[in-house]
């Protein structure tokens, strides 16, 4: 009888392990309380500003930029400018004009010098480089070479909310322009309106 | 004989209320369309595509057979003449169709190296009880 548990046992623990080390498992950490989601999916949390209205505003505002410049001889040179909030709520409307940036920028119609806030990081770069010493003349990158863009961009986000005892609806408006800096001429403009409705 | 006098008003009032007929889908267009499930009451009735400047613009229309509003999710796959797909995956859109309406939707290609494309459409109640957001 002992003898027969004993078997029964040795197999039953065979099989566990032998089952447990052919078993694959997903290649994750923890316990499996958070998930991954899709980034592109419609973010339907709240109707205060999220991730797919800052991917539509970016994604329509580079479409139509780089239509607009697609019969440029030479791809235009263009700096933005800020991107006003009047809007109640916060909004990092640096991160959409990045956004929009990259994909013009993947789009191959335009080109882009440093903003505003990127030259403080270019004028100490070419100082270090220039006036350290610590650098051969040939390879450092020479001051009095960086060039001016030929176009501003600049723009702003409003909203409009209004409440009853239902429903709450916000409605956004992102506006963005390009004007010539010589010339001070608005050369493009474009807008996109989004409305969000919730039940309270 | 009462019955009579009630039948003509309901056959008027039931006439009146049916949704608009929504012409078969075509197949050329089907081709380039990726349903995600059989849409019950918003279907692409149409698509226009032309060249502008290097780009591809696409007008897809889409027609509401429901007398309710009712959202549709939609988004672009680009791609280049072999198939690759040339630009990452696009946001869904979220779209609102008014009941029995028709209504236009524009798209322009993000990249001029884009030759082909693919449209993914996701209507909400695609299949009964199983109202389907993307992502979701």
């Amino acid at each position: 009888m002992m003898k027969t548990t004993l078997i029964r046992l040795i197999a039953f623990f065979s099989v566990a392990i032998t089952v447990t080390a052919c078993s694959t498992s997903s290649p994750t950490v923890g316990s499996g309380n958070v998930q991954y989601g899709d980034a592109k999916a419609v973010e339907q949390v709240s109707n205060e500003f999220g991730s797919t209205d800052l991917q539509t505003i970016a994604e329509s505002m580079a479409r139509s930029l780089a239509q607009s410049m697609a019969n440029a001889k030479e791809k235009p040179l263009v700096t933005i400018a800020d991107v006003k909030n009047k809007t109640s709520e916060y909004i990092d409307t640096k991160s959409i004009t990045d956004s929009m940036r990259m994909q013009v920028l993947k789009s191959g119609t335009m080109r882009f010098a440093t903003d505003i806030e990127g030259m403080k990081s270019q004028t100490d770069e070419l100082a270090r480089q220039n006036q350290t010493g610590l650098y051969k003349q040939s390879s450092t990158a020479k001051t009095g070479k960086m060039e001016g863009a030929q176009y501003r961009i600049e723009g702003n986000i409003t909203s409009i909310v209004k409440t009853n005892r239902d429903v709450k609806d916000v409605y956004y408006k992102f506006s963005l322009m390009l004007t010539d800096i010589e010339s001070g001429t608005i050369e493009w403009a474009d807008e996109k309106e989004i409305r969000k409705t919730s039940k309270r | 004989m009462k019955l009579k006098y009630f039948a003509l008003p309901i056959v008027l009032f039931l006439g009146a209320c049916a949704a608009p007929d929504v012409p078969v889908s075509n197949n050329s267009f089907n081709a380039k369309i990726e349903h995600q499930g059989d849409s019950s009451y918003v279907k692409v009735v149409g698509l226009a595509v032309k060249n502008s400047d290097s780009f591809i613009a696409l007008q897809l229309e889409v027609a509401n057979a429901d007398f309710k509003p009712r959202q549709i999710y939609y988004r672009v796959k680009w791609l280049d003449e072999s198939g690759f797909q040339v630009w990452e995956d696009e946001p869904w859109k979220s779209v609102l169709i008014q009941g029995s309406a028709r209504q236009n939707l524009t798209v322009t290609s993000p990249t001029p190296k884009a030759r082909d494309f693919r449209i993914q459409f996701n209507a909400e109640n695609n299949r009964p009880n199983d109202p389907t957001a993307p992502g979701q």
